[in-house]
Formats: C-alpha cells, sequence, structure tokens
C-alpha cells in the first residue's frame, strides 16, 4: 500500500512535518538513484572493479574481491530498500557510513600522492590524470550524498513508502 | 518514538488492534523484515551473492580452456625467440589497457632486438584487465593458430582504442585480421565463435595464481619484476651473469 501525503495543512507545525517529509522524500529517492547507479555501474565488471579496488592500496589482498565484488551488489540492496522506504533510518545511517569510508579512501590516495581514478562509478584503476582537483570534487561530491543521508537520519519519515508505517 | 509522535499527530491515534495485542505480548509491532538484524543480514547476503556470481564471470572458476596447438611457450603461452636463448622473458599484458601500450611501445622493441641477436626468448601471456579485452585477446590466439600472432599483436597495439572508450568488435578483429595477411575462415570462424575464451580466461588465472595483480607484468628467467618498464636493465644483468 502507498500513501501520499495528506489533506491540507491547518496549522504551521504540521505544514513544516509535511514539508519536511516532502524532503525526505526527495533525499530517498535521490539517494536511492545514487546507490543504484554506482552499484550498476561497478557490478558491470568484475576485473575493472578488481583493479579499481586494488589501486587504492588500502585493503589487504583477500579483501580485494570481496570488496570489489560484494560492495557492488550490497550498494544495488540499499538502493532497493530506499526505494521501498523500508528501515530508512537505519539505511541512511549505512548510507552516511559508507559515505564517510569513500571520503576517507579518496583523502587517502590524495595525501599518499598515489594516482587512481574514483571507480566510484565504474571505471577505475592507476590513473596518470588523477590530480587534487578530481580529488576535491570527488570528496565534494561525496560530501553532498553524505548530507543528503544526514537528513535522512534526523528526518526518515516521507511519503511514498511501502507497506504501513 | 515519543518525539515522532509529537512530530506527527496522526500517529496520536490509539493503536489499532493487533498493534495493541503486540504491545500487551511485550513484542515490537514491526515485521520480521524490518529489524536491523534482517535487514545487515540481507545486506550481507547480498554481497555474498555478488562475490559468487563476479568470480563466475570472472572466469576464475572455470579454467576449462581448449589449449591451442600451437602454443610453444611455457604454457601454452605464444613465443618467439631461440629455444636456446640464455634468457626468458615472460610478458603478460592486455592488448587493450594503455600501461600495457605504453610498455608495447617502448621497452618491447629492445627485448624483440635482443631475440632477433638470439640473446632473449620472449613468452607472451594473453591476460585480461577488462571483460571486453577478451574479444581481442580471444582473436590474437586465433591468428596465433593461423601463424600470424606477432604481427597481430603489433598490430593490435598499434591501432590501440584510448582507455575507456569502448572494446574492438569481432568484424573489426577480422578486418584485422585481413591487413596481417590472415585469409582464413578458420579464422574468422575463431574470432566469431570465441574458440580460445576459455584458454584466456585460465591464462589469466595462471597469471593470478603466480601473483600478477598489475598489468603488464614481466618475468626475467622466472622472476617477476617490481617495475616492467625497467625490464632491460635486468635482462642486461642477466645476460652479463650468463657470461
Amino acid at each position: 500500500m502507498i500513501r501520499v501525503g495528506a489533506a491540507a495543512p491547518d496549522r504551521p507545525e504540521r505544514r513544516a512535518m509535511i514539508w519536511s517529509k516532502w524532503i525526505s522524500t526527495i533525499c530517498r529517492f535521490t539517494l536511492a538513484g545514487v546507490w543504484l547507479w554506482a552499484g550498476l555501474a561497478k557490478a558491470a565488471d568484475p576485473l575493472v572493479a578488481e583493479r579499481a579496488v586494488r589501486a587504492y592500496q588500502l585493503a589487504p589482498e583477500v579483501l580485494v574481491k570481496p570488496v570489489a565484488w560484494g560492495l557492488p551488489f550490497m550498494e544495488i540492496g540499499l538502493a532497493a530498500l530506499l526505494a521501498f522506504g523500508i528501515a530508512t533510518r537505519m539505511i541512511a545511517a549505512i548510507s552516511l557510513a559508507l559515505f564517510g569510508l569513500f571520503i576517507a579512501a579518496i583523502g587517502s590516495v590524495w595525501v599518499r600522492g598515489i594516482q587512481v581514478a574514483c571507480g566510484c562509478f565504474g571505471g577505475g584503476g592507476e590513473d596518470p590524470s588523477a590530480s587534487w582537483i578530481s580529488y576535491g570534487l570527488e570528496i565534494a561530491r561525496d560530501v553532498g550524498f553524505a548530507a543528503i543521508a544526514a537528513w535522512m537520519v534526523a528526518r526518515p519519515q516521507s511519503f511514498l513508502v511501502f507497506g504501513r508505517r | 518514538m515519543a518525539k515522532m509522535q509529537a512530530r506527527d499527530p496522526r500517529l496520536n491515534r490509539p493503536p489499532t488492534g493487533p498493534n495493541r495485542a503486540a504491545r500487551r505480548r511485550g513484542k515490537s509491532s514491526r515485521p520480521w523484515w524490518r529489524h536491523p538484524a534482517a535487514i545487515l543480514g540481507l545486506l550481507v547476503v547480498l554481497g555474498v551473492i555478488g562475490v559468487l556470481i563476479q568470480s563466475h564471470r570472472s572466469g576464475r572458476t572455470s579454467g576449462t580452456g581448449q589449449r591451442p596447438a600451437h602454443g610453444q611457450g611455457p604454457g601454452g603461452s605464444e613465443v618467439i625467440g631461440a629455444a636456446g636463448a640464455p634468457v626468458l622473458v615472460e610478458v603478460y599484458s592486455d592488448f587493450e589497457c594503455r600501461r600495457c601500450g605504453q610498455f608495447q611501445r617502448t621497452v618491447e622493441p629492445q627485448i624483440r632486438k635482443l631475440v632477433d641477436e638470439g640473446k632473449v626468448r620472449m613468452a607472451y601471456y594473453v591476460s585480461l584487465t577488462k571483460m571486453d579485452s577478451l574479444t581481442s585477446a580471444n582473436a590474437s590466439i586465433c591468428a596465433g593458430e593461423q601463424g600470424a600472432f606477432w604481427p597481430y599483436h603489433d598490430y593490435l597495439f598499434a591501432y590501440q582504442l584510448p582507455e575507456n572508450s569502448g572494446s574492438r568488435t569481432p568484424d573489426q578483429l577480422i578486418q584485422f585480421g585481413r591487413q596481417v595477411g590472415i585469409n582464413s575462415s578458420a579464422f574468422d570462424a575463431c574470432v566469431k565463435d570465441g574458440t580460445y575464451n576459455g584458454w584466456v580466461y585460465q591464462i589469466n588465472a595462471q597469471g593470478g595464481a603466480r601473483g600478477i595483480r598489475i598489468l603488464p607484468a614481466i618475468f626475467v628467467n622466472g622472476r617477476v619484476l617490481s617495475d616492467p618498464f625497467s625490464a632491460l636493465t635486468t635482462i642486461q644483468e642477466a645476460l652479463k651473469a650468463q657470461r
């Protein structure tokens, strides 16, 4: 069952609540789209994904394949759960943690002077054209996604949710 | 929860029947699939499924490739140079990887000169940096079957596509064959059917087992080089030690 926004608001705080729920709805579907895109792009080619993870020189060799091959499917799972609105606050918290991890990973290659392509949305691997500009933009983008996730943690209530709340 | 009730007046209604019954039993009214453990479990299961699917797709689990009859190098690899040459150089490379192309343009011609002088025997293992490289990798073995691996290898690298701009199609690869003088319907069929796909996977898996993580990878007399682009120095040292 899908419930859409209730009748016209009659009190200011109620109006604010409905506004917040609509913002959360938009955030939820945006985040779902981000995860779906990221997951599908990274799941497309297992060899490229493996190379992308290895290029960061962060995960120990035994963890390279589990991360490269498991993470994209988890991301698709997060997208599905967000789209249905299931356990939204928890999924948002997991998303926030993952974005924090990604920001730390990009920050670490930047600091260590390793040149890699992000591989955030497919591709990846060593990239001689990587610079502080690309790293800065990638971090800025992930901070934006993290902000969306943080909003969802604070205000998980939204419209267009599958099933009863 | 109390905070949320204050925020949402609609939630101030008294709980409905089943809810109240559940609360009296001291149980949560959430369905099982909304519990944190179920969600985390679901994500872990998805991750495991992903690892299984991708390890299957990357061909690392198959390894039942048809070994080409013409591969006279170690492990069925393509090989050039005198059998009695003092130094064996093994190259693992991908026709569609940019760094591999760099190596082929800068270092390989110098190794080939030593091959011509009878000092080096060079074995070539067709490997993969991405799934799409499989078509051209297979085609090169098909060319090898027609006795034209090396000219075909040179041609593929000479007309290498820029990184992340797709891969060669079977039709293009057949045309490339014509350019290096392969006029054979067996070659065309081999390229189209992917006859040696399984074999390429097998070489790739063997490369992984030898500890190869980044392409190109170079072995000189069985020892892996940390920097492929310094291969010539190592080869010269190996030649000096032989004398």
